[in-house]
């Protein structure tokens, strides 16, 4: 597959109440002074617990360099929360109702690794030939 | 001389029914210890029979005591698979187990299925792994990233996401 076929999106999908719209307005926050990868990471991969709550978050913005005093104000004001609750609205719309759910191109995506990987290669495949045709 | 024969009859006659007499009364006494011995042999057979039915209650009680053993040993075997189950091996430390090698037999095909099972288990950590080494190397080493999206914005397949980081 060449690069630049696929793209990859991360859409909040709010199932667990206030802390995580916390995590996700947080992180949308970090994503203003480009570390949204950093948080998503921090909170999903490395499941650091502590961000979960306002002051761990402040920390984790630290940490990263970010403007801590920016950062404060954005959680604060919960500048992010209109967005988050669109992208809810958005995915309950098309049928999500759990986490996590995985769209190939608005299709519903397989419920293993090798499922999605063989979906992707075969719109991948359909893309290249709609290219060449 | 009709005297002397008639005497010599009578006392013959006399010999005789003495003769008979006695023989009667020997009949008497052999049926009377015949008798004796009938009911000796009776009570021999009833004391047989008292022997045998209570022979049958023992075997009865044996019976029911084999299965109350086989009903311990019911009960014991679960124990011990429940043991086996958590690890615990007969004859490692448990001197109240009376059965350790059909244990330790039954505990060998749990060891042998784990070892079958081995390879699934050693295939599943690839995925742990894959996940840290994107951790370590970084999962957009390479791409262009904005905010939520990873790679080229204009793709024509889009891989959407929607998770909650709870």
């Amino acid at each position: 597959m060449r690069s630049g076929v696929a793209r990859y999106e991360f859409r909040h999908f709010i199932i667990f109440g206030a802390q995580s719209e916390f995590a996700a307005m947080a992180t949308e926050c970090a994503g203003d002074q480009g570390a949204w990868w950093e948080f998503h990471d921090a909170y999903l991969l490395e499941g650091l617990a502590r961000t979960y709550t306002r002051s761990g978050a402040i920390e984790l913005a630290r940490d990263e360099g970010l403007n801590v005093a920016r950062f404060t104000q954005c959680i604060d004001n919960e500048e992010h929360r209109e967005r988050i609750l669109q992208m809810q609205q958005q995915a309950l719309a098309e049928g999500v109702s759990g986490t996590p759910t995985f769209r190939i191109n608005g299709q519903p995506g397989a419920r293993s690794l090798d499922g999605l990987i063989d979906q992707v290669y075969a719109a991948a495949e359909a893309a290249e030939r709609e290219e060449g045709g | 001389m009709k005297r002397t024969v008639a005497f010599t009859v009578a006392f013959a006659v006399a010999a005789v029914a003495l003769l008979l007499v006695a023989c009667s009364s020997q009949v008497d006494q052999t049926q009377t210890e015949s008798s004796a011995t009938t009911t000796q042999v009776e009570q021999q057979q009833e004391q047989a029979a008292t022997a045998y039915a209570a022979g049958e209650s023992e075997t009865v009680e044996a019976d029911q005591s084999a299965q109350s053993d086989q009903t311990q040993a019911a009960t014991k075997a679960p124990e011990q698979e429940g043991r086996a189950a958590t690890g615990y091996r007969p004859g490692e430390g448990d001197p109240a187990t009376g059965a350790q090698d059909s244990a330790q037999t039954e505990t060998e095909p749990a060891d042998s299925s784990v070892q079958q099972e081995q390879p699934i288990e050693d295939a599943e950590p690839e995925q742990p792994a894959m996940v840290s080494r994107i951790i370590e190397s970084g999962h957009r080493a390479g791409l262009p990233f904005l905010r939520n999206v990873v790679g080229d914005p204009d793709a024509p397949i889009v891989i959407t996401e929607y998770s909650d980081f709870l």
